[in-house]
């Protein structure tokens, strides 16, 4: 009886598409007359990206089913800008990805100007660059932090965070805010950089340089319990992550080529030297690698930028009232995450009659699906951290 | 071969050389740090200056600026104009965009440093700053909005404005 049952249970799994090697050899359970266990994991967990609930199937500490259940942080944030003028959405957008911000105000900006046809001021859009790569740096370097905090190492995300209040301080400075900035507009920016701030910035991509090295590498990559904990954790083939449609880092780890930067250009990238970094292996180390790189080249970015500044100004002219004409205006920029991509669709009037965001987090988040069956349960949480999902960003 | 725990050891030479470094934390109610000249802290209202124009009551995104309106001769002039008499901005709906202190034509609506905004009880971060006292729960639906003409030609696209009002009306 237990064993038809089982059988039963066995055939509903493989049915709906979720493979699982040791499902599909049911006499292994039945030697030691054992189930698979049925677990929560989260919402409210204190090693979970925010809000996420994962319901897992545990065949002893195998993982044979990871179901992601999304929705706890749900905002009607695409409802809510239906409702909107135009420019009263950029506050929302902040409040998306909430370590991306800048680069969703950015996306959002972008659709509009395509929908408009506003051409920016070439100050407006070095402004832009610099203050997205220090988003970069701002998100990168924390997300190596969390992931190291999960292996169970508190000492990388203190210095993490230092980081990133150092950064954080740059942007109070230019934008007034510490995270919801409001900064980029349709047209421009908000205000031009402080006199003193391209030396401030310049500083301290100088001073971050030369501590980069020993906190966030030395102090991490030769260190034999985190090569135990990542190397070959969360294996994924390139077909795979192209199939399962990722971007950014968990793309790039695999060593599929990939970058909107590069190869959408927007903005003043083409300008701009810089490498796309990848890495072979598509683990959860690779992941690290990839993002410890991609902060060199936001460096090098930012030095480039601050070098080529031409003077003039921040702002186009675009009138009091926006009201764009009738059609369809598409952004995408690239991430920290991955790419972000933003619809807007306008009836004519002040208000979007239509606003849909692609967000990295949401789509990357399909990986759990499919790579941590298989897994021990202690590693979920490496591969949670080469995902590095943001919960305002899945849930919207 | 790198020798087992080299990795570790070298990890915890480096946390070492943290431990005698200089500290970055501060002591936070004791010691405040500077705020810059742009920080967007909790707004406040020069009222001599208002002249009622209710752009930013409009503007807000969250409806958290209500604004009590009369007709008032406070200059003497013999003719009576627009006068704020209840002032309110409630704070917790407030989310520091800045989109009123941007569209003010008198620059009487500003950012201030302060940014502890605390109370024990949700009424209370309503601050009231005109003579008479403006009942913040009362949602103040902007005038503005409904007035709207799109500029859209086709019968269809008038149409979805008007489910757009619709909308809106019934929100």
């Amino acid at each position: 009886m237990l064993q038809e049952e089982r059988r039963h249970r066995t055939e509903t799994i493989t049915l709906s598409g979720r493979e699982s090697e040791r499902l599909s050899r049911p006499d292994i359970r039945d030697e030691f007359g054992l189930e698979t266990m049925d677990m929560n994991m989260g919402p409210q967990h204190p090693s979970m990206h925010g809000l996420l609930r994962l319901i897992l199937e545990l065949d002893g500490e195998t993982v044979v089913r990871c179901d992601p259940v999304m929705g706890y942080l749900h905002r009607c944030q695409e409802k809510i800008a239906e409702n909107r003028m135009y420019p009263s959405v950029i506050p929302l957008t902040d409040r998306l990805d909430y370590f991306a911000n800048m680069h969703n105000e950015h996306g959002y900006c972008l659709a509009v100007e395509d929908l408009m046809d506003i051409e920016i001021p070439p100050r407006a859009e070095y402004i832009r660059v610099l203050m997205c790569e220090l988003m970069r740096l701002a998100s990168h370097i924390p997300s190596v932090g969390f992931l190291l905090l999960e292996l169970g190492a508190f000492t990388p995300i203190l210095y993490g965070f230092r980081e990133r209040e150092r950064i954080q301080n740059i942007f109070e400075a230019v934008t007034g805010a510490r995270m919801m900035f409001h900064y980029i507009r349709i047209g421009g920016v908000k205000a031009d950089l402080p006199e003193d701030m391209p030396e401030k910035i310049w500083n301290y991509v100088e001073d971050l340089e030369k501590t980069f090295k020993r906190d966030f590498i030395d102090l991490i990559e030769g260190n034999e319990i985190f090569i135990s904990r990542t190397r070959g954790v969360g294996k994924m083939s390139q077909e795979k992550a192209v199939e399962m449609g990722l971007t950014g880092p968990p793309l790039r780890c695999t060593g599929v080529d990939f970058d909107v930067r590069r190869d959408y250009p927007y903005s003043i990238y083409p300008e701009l030297d810089f490498d796309v970094v990848t890495d072979e292996a598509g683990d959860v180390e690779a992941s690290y690698r990839v993002r410890i790189k991609e902060c060199y080249q936001s460096i090098r970015i930012i030095k480039q930028v601050l070098e080529k500044m031409p003077e003039g100004a921040v702002m186009a002219d675009l009138g009091r009232r926006l009201r764009p004409p009738e059609g369809e205006g598409f952004g995408r920029v690239e991430g920290p995450r991955g790419e972000f991509a933003v619809h807007v669709v306008s009836d004519g009037s002040d208000i979007p009659y239509r606003v849909h965001y692609r967000d990295p987090s949401f789509v990357n988040m399909q990986l759990l699906q499919e790579i941590v069956p298989g897994h021990y349960l202690p590693d979920i949480m490496p591969i949670m951290g080469l995902v590095d999902p943001v919960s305002g960003g899945w849930d919207k | 071969m790198p020798q087992l725990g080299q990795g570790t050891l070298k990890g915890m030479g480096i946390t070492l050389k943290h431990l005698f470094s200089k500290k970055i934390t501060r002591q936070y109610p004791e010691y405040k740090r500077e705020m810059p000249e742009r920080s967007r802290g909790m707004l406040t209202v020069d009222m001599d200056r208002c002249i009622a124009c209710l752009q930013c009551m409009r503007i807000c995104p969250d409806h958290c600026i209500s604004i009590e309106q009369t007709k008032r001769d406070f200059d003497g002039s013999g003719k009576p104009k627009p006068y704020a008499v209840g002032f309110v901005i409630d704070d917790s709906r407030c989310m520091y965009c800045s989109l009123c202190v941007e569209v003010c034509p008198v620059n009487c609506i500003y950012h201030t440093e302060e940014f502890e905004a605390q109370a024990y009880n949700r009424l209370e971060l309503a601050r009231q700053f005109g003579e008479r006292p403006v009942d913040p729960t009362i949602d103040p639906r902007p005038s503005g909005k409904k007035k709207k003409k799109p500029a859209a030609k086709g019968k269809g696209d008038k149409a979805a404005a008007k489910k757009k009002e619709k909308k809106e009306e019934a929100a």
